[in-house]
């Protein structure tokens, strides 16, 4: 369309919005949006003087219509909503499409940030003000006028003023999801704001009509109060959540902002107080969004500004000097008070307030220790005692809703599987961090809860009177209880929160540490697992809950390796709270390391822990859930570090558990946990090892946990009918689980007698692989196994020991690849052929990581390390590491069926080690067969087309080194790739035909700019060493476009700028890949500008 | 055993009667195990674990498929309990011819045949696995055949096509 045309359009779309007042709403919207899209193309190619001209004429079009009609038509209502239109099709969040560059939308972004936003906010401010004042909001003659010119405003308002100006350049165009963590996003306008927004006065009449609306609302308004309501809440919300340089520095002048927070609160507090009827209302379902919007705002408000400002800024003598705190704490009891911790309320409109109030509180007791800048800012006592009040609250609650939910069949966490339990868990750390801010106060209630909970039980289960209430209480508490004392580590290492370190420091010595108290509460539970007589009435979820808990706590407090804190404190100090952090440590190694050390009870508390472990395991039959948390929280987190293995290794009760592991493979009949158990116990044993000093005796421990497991494998090899029947299979499943868990323990110390082992026992074990050939679960824990132990001794490994890793890992493939396995061409039943597709899936992806770890660095390191320099590479040539992974690549790749392919973990595994390999060992892939190269470059090619990004990128990766050893061996006149780089059928090498591909999807199809970098690292070097085929390329693509000049021209300089802008040259380094990247990108946008939007 | 379980082709073997299964505690039957539903044998294809209100004990709830008629069948077990394995078998047979009434001549390993089974049949996969086998057979190839045995119960199961060349 020429811009002549598109003006009329827009002209006439304009006209008609404005004037077809009896149209149906939709259409006139389809046409304001249109209406607006217009605007924006027309800006898109036009300068900043000619977008303004374009939207002074929409707007003295609006103003001539409306003088025409004298306030009788919808002329201002309609030019209000295009106005918001523009500016939401200028946002490029929700911009149309257009068919054009990236780089375009931002231009207009830019422009209209620069130029034309505030104005519109002033015209919506004074389009919305104008109706107040002349009152024709309350008797409704505005025609709906203020409520559009509130969208306006909020338009505006939603405006995403973080964007940085120079994104949408290089190729990177889309932003990260992860800036929008928050629920909200902060708003974040330039000071150039500050007068419209926060001048005193400034929207003080917005405030008003914002509390007019909601009464008017409240009183029974119809649709257009409820209008304006809605639209003025928003923008209320929005202010809420301004921060940034718009407010003048906090040193400066701190009035503004002060007075700002003040009117948002009072606004908030205005409709939503009484707590109690506004709470009603959203239960009985009218004013849920009120009820939502105004805790979301409370929690961007707990955000943005200060905790002082909360509880010392008074609201106004209407509000009988309340503080924003008195009324988020109004707000939250009242949401604890409508039961939103049941279970019924689960997903309702109170739990999803409560939770953004405990957010508000969350933010408020966290400020003073992330106060920016590194000063310390200590927390408002008013605010941590208030939330000790909520806290108590909470409990109080909570117990309730237990109660309640004590009888449900389902518990739902089951129901929903991992889901809901974590969903739970949420939720509980968000409490968590209220219950902290306080800890004096709220950790002995805790405790005394617990305490008297704990000690009803056994007159509850000797009356007979069923105790599920009661267990589900002290279920919740416990799990409460344990998010309270300690953050789950997530893989760091876990320190007591803050809070409760500095109070822990504040104890005097000898009066009761609420910390330690707590903890002491918890364990004193769990051992109600080891008397005979109690234990019956520890269900196996509660017991789960208590051993997860005690795990939780165990990570964080018990014998911590830095008994003096000082971690702690050089953590602290980091924080920017020197001070306080010293203080701490000091305070901790007068009392003796602090609690739970090694000295004040940390061993003692060990013991108890390991001994709950070991009696929950034998004493709960069948409860696997249970089994699974002892031998996948429990132990692992007692295993973990050293100062615990040290005192493990000699303890009696860990004695029991090695025995009660060795002799589970030693009874006939029936296996005592579920095998995979036995990996867990296994593997938590295995570890000990490494604090066994004496070798001799390290051997002898592993050993004795090593052997049984060894018998079972040595018995069911050479028996194939003991291994089919079903109990074979079993004690076989088990075995093999026990020796994988041997095997990942393996360390330093354990690792001779555990690769001795392998070495004695090899035979064995590819019998068993032979003959277990049809027993699917069997097989699939072997090659586990192998790849596992691969894994785990290759760090370890010296020339002779590797050589046999070798040798017996090609075996192992072979052996598969002879065992016909995959190859069923049809079974019975769609549903179990689908089973067996799915074992050979993780069968194949065994044997694939199998062949990684042999190519990862450590078997080449140690080849190279145990010889004399000067016989390494002949060794290291003897030993061919490359040559058996391809051998097994071999043997492998024929059973990757499509089937399998459909796997998207199998898929980068493959990918990732082809690429590794064709990198590491490039002269090995030039010697390789024919067939076997072809087979390579077939799954390569399939690679480069595949939509998963991780797939794409490793198989640019792969061209890439080999293009790059191809470049580089004709530079120095080497063979190369010799004979695999004959031309095809269409005359083309390999490279060049794959060259090709990688350009067409690269132009031509969606989402590629993050793959720009990988592909660019491929290409430099085939463009570098197959020019001609590049040039035929280029006019191929040319020639594409030649029936338009422009395009043509457009693209002929791309192609240009491609190989030589930014100083491009010769060569495949470093810099030069930089240079091509950021050429690459550049030339993609504007290609897939010319060749993808025709 | 219901009506249409008459249907399925299968075969009684001798040693009918023997023991053909051993008892496992239900917790540790896994996924891809087999086990005994109500007469039958079966492979498990799913297990959840729930419990008696919040605060019972665990139980097994086991979705199977019947390894030889491939319903699907349900169980709940007390994962504390004992539950019945059956004894799988696979032997792998070399077809050698099928006769007009479609009993397959199989041989094993050893040489020695036998011409007591008929080709597959009672359900639409067994059907299918059927004509797989004769087609292939009929196209000339060698064709293994994968018996399966389980609680006196034989049956093919899957096939392979050896390649010779």
């Amino acid at each position: 369309m020429r811009a002549s045309e598109r003006e009329e359009c827009r002209a006439f779309a304009l006209r008609w919005t404005l004037d077809a007042e009896g149209a149906a709403r939709a259409v006139r919207n389809q046409m304001t949006a249109c209406c607006a899209t217009l605007v924006k193309r027309a800006a898109v190619d036009a300068d900043d003087a000619t977008k303004m001209a374009t939207l002074g004429a929409c707007e003295r079009e609006v103003r001539a219509k409306m003088e025409s009609s004298k306030g009788e038509s919808d002329a201002e209502t309609m030019g209000l909503e295009v106005f918001a239109a523009i500016v939401s099709e200028f946002a490029p969040g929700t911009a149309s499409e257009l068919g054009t560059t990236w780089e375009r939308h931002e231009g207009c972004r830019a422009s209209a940030e620069k130029h034309f936003l505030k104005p519109f906010f002033a015209h919506g401010c004074e389009a919305a003000r104008r109706c107040v004042e002349t009152g024709r909001v309350s008797d409704g003659s505005d025609r709906g006028a203020c409520a559009a010119a509130l969208r306006l405003m909020n338009a505006v308002l939603s405006w995403d003023f973080n964007r940085d100006v120079s994104y949408g350049f290089r190729g990177r165009a889309f932003p990260s999801s992860e800036s929008a963590a928050n629920a909200f996003v902060k708003l974040t306008p330039g000071m150039e704001w500050r007068d419209v927004l926060l001048n005193p006065g400034a929207l003080d009449w917005l405030f008003d009509l914002h509390a007019g609306a909601e009464s008017a609302v409240l009183a029974g308004g119809g649709v257009e109060a409820k209008r304006v309501a809605a639209a003025s809440r928003k923008t209320l919300s929005a202010l809420c959540t301004l921060s940034g340089c718009v407010f003048p520095p906090r040193d400066a002048d701190d009035s503004l902002r002060q007075g700002h927070f003040v009117r948002c609160a009072r606004a908030i507090a205005k409709y939503l107080l009484p707590a109690a009827t506004s709470v009603r209302a959203a239960l009985e379902g009218h004013g849920e969004d009120a009820l939502i919007d105004g805790c979301r705002s409370m929690s961007a408000l707990a955000l943005v500004h200060d905790a002082n400002d909360f509880a010392s800024l008074s609201l106004g003598p209407e509000l009988n000097e309340r503080t924003a705190l008195d009324l988020l704490g109004e707000l939250t009891l009242e949401c604890l008070n409508q039961d939103a911790l049941s279970v019924q309320c689960e997903g309702t409109v109170t739990d999803d307030c409560l939770k953004m109030l405990l957010e508000a509180w969350a933010s408020l007791v966290n400020k003073g220790m992330s106060a920016p800048g590194g000063v310390e800012t200590a927390v408002p006592s008013a605010v941590l005692e208030g939330a000790a009040n909520i806290s108590h609250a909470y409990v109080v609650a909570g117990l309730k809703a237990a109660r309640e939910g004590a009888h449900e069949e389902d518990d739902g966490h089951e129901e929903e599987g991992q889901a809901g339990a974590a969903a739970l868990d949420a939720r509980l750390e968000l409490a968590a961090q209220v219950l902290r801010a306080h800890p004096t106060t709220t950790l002995p209630t805790l405790q005394h809860v617990l305490v008297e909970k704990r000690n009803s039980l056994p007159a509850c289960m000797a009356s007979g009177q069923d105790p599920s209430e009661l267990l589900e209480e002290l279920w919740w508490l416990t799990r409460l209880a344990a998010h309270v004392l300690a953050d789950d580590g997530d893989g760091e290492t876990p320190i007591p929160p803050d809070s409760l370190a500095a109070a822990s420091a504040a104890t005097a010595p000898g009066a009761p540490n609420c910390v330690v108290e707590l903890a002491r509460a918890l364990i004193d539970f769990g051992c109600l697992a080891l008397d005979a007589n109690a234990r019956g009435a520890l269900s196996p979820r509660l017991l789960e809950t208590v051993v997860w808990a005690l795990a939780r706590w165990a990570d964080t407090y018990l014998i911590p390796e830095d008994s003096g804190g000082s971690l702690h404190a050089a953590v602290y100090a980091a924080a920017g709270g020197v001070r306080r952090g010293a203080d701490i440590a000091n305070k901790l190694a007068e009392n003796g390391g602090g609690m739970f050390s090694e000295r004040n009870g940390g061993v003692e508390a060990l013991d108890a822990l390991v001994q709950i472990g070991v009696k929950a395991l034998s004493d709960w039959p069948g409860e696997t859930s249970l089994q699974k948390t002892i031998g996948f929280v429990l132990f692992p987190v007692l295993t973990r570090r050293k100062t615990l293995l040290k005192h493990l290794v000699n303890m009696p009760s860990w004695d029991a558990l090695r025995q009660a592991c060795a002799g589970a493979h030693h009874e006939r009949g029936v296996v005592a946990f579920p095998p995979e158990v036995h990996r867990g116990l296994s593997e938590c044993v295995g570890r000990v090892a490494a604090s066994v000093i004496d070798p001799a005796q390290c051997e002898a421990y592993v050993n004795a946990l090593i052997t049984p497991p060894g018998e079972v494998i040595a018995a069911v090899s050479v028996d194939r009918e003991g291994l089919h029947h079903p109990e074979g299979e079993a004690r076989a499943c088990a075995a093999l689980e026990a020796l994988r868990g041997v095997v990942r323990s393996t360390n330093g110390k354990s690792q001779p007698a555990v690769f001795n082992f392998f070495v004695a026992a090899v035979d064995h074990l590819l019998n068993l692989q032979t003959l277990a050939k049809d027993l699917g679960r069997v097989m699939k824990l072997l090659l586990r196994l192998t790849e596992e132990f691969v894994e785990a001794n290759s760090p370890y490994l010296n020339a002779q020991q590797v050589d046999w890793v070798c040798r017996y890992c090609l075996r192992v493939v072979e052996t598969y690849a002879k065992s016909g396995r995959g190859a069923v061409k049809s079974e019975a039943g769609a549903l179990l052929s689908q089973e067996a597709v799915k074992e050979a899936y993780k069968e194949v992806r065994a044997l694939l990581r199998m062949l990684t770890h042999m190519s990862s660095g450590n078997l080449h390191d140690a080849i190279i390390e145990s010889a004399p320099p000067d016989q390494a590479a002949a060794l290291a040539e003897q030993i061919d590491i490359a040559r058996v992974v391809f051998a097994g690549l071999n043997a492998v790749i024929p059973l990757i069926t499509d089937e399998l392919l459909k796997f998207p973990k199998l898929c980068r595994q493959y990918f990732e080690l082809l690429a590794y390999m064709l990198e590491a060992y490039p002269k090995k892939v030039a010697q390789l067969a024919p067939d076997l190269f072809g087979t390579l470059m077939s799954t390569l090619e399939f690679g480069l087309k595949h939509a998963d990004e991780t797939v794409s990128k490793e198989s640019m990766t792969a061209l890439g080194a080999l293009a790059t050893f191809q470049c580089n061996s004709a530079k120095t006149q080497t063979i190369g790739l010799g004979a695999h780089m004959a031309p095809n059928a269409e005359g083309v090498s390999i490279l060049a035909h794959l060259m090709r591909l990688l350009f067409h999807r690269l132009v031509y199809e969606e989402a590629v700019f993050n793959l720009v970098d990988e592909a660019a690292d491929a290409l430099l070097p085939i463009i570098l060493h197959e020019r001609p085929a590049f040039q035929n390329l280029a006019s191929a693509f040319i020639s594409a476009v030649a029936d338009e000049p422009r395009s043509v021209d457009l693209l002929q300089n791309a192609f240009v700028a491609l190989t030589s802008a930014n100083g491009l040259a010769e060569g495949v380094d470093r810099v030069n890949k930089r240079r091509f990247r950021r050429n690459l990108a550049d030339f993609l946008t504007v290609a897939r500008g010319v060749l993808r939007t025709r | 055993m219901s009506d249409d379980e008459h249907d399925v082709e299968t075969f009684e073997s001798a040693d009918a009667g023997a023991s053909h299964t051993v008892p496992m505690q239900a917790g540790s039957v896994r996924k891809g195990g087999f086990m005994v539903i109500k007469g039958r044998p079966t492979k498990v294809i799913e297990v959840t674990t729930s419990k008696t209100g919040k605060h019972g004990h665990a139980k097994c709830h086991f979705t199977a498929l019947d390894i030889f008629t491939n319903k699907k069948v349900e169980e709940l077990v007390p994962s504390s309990h004992n539950l019945e394995v059956p004894i799988v078998n696979r032997v792998e047979y070399t077809l050698l011819d099928i006769d007009e009434d479609d009993h397959m001549s199989l041989m094993d390993d050893k040489g020695d045949t036998r011409e007591d089974l008929k080709l597959p049949g009672g359900h639409a996969e067994a059907e299918k696995l059927a004509e797989d086998l004769r087609t292939a057979f009929d196209d000339g190839k060698e064709v293994q055949v994968t018996i399966l045995c389980s609680m006196g119960i034989e049956q093919a199961h899957a096939i392979k096509e050896v390649n010779n060349s």
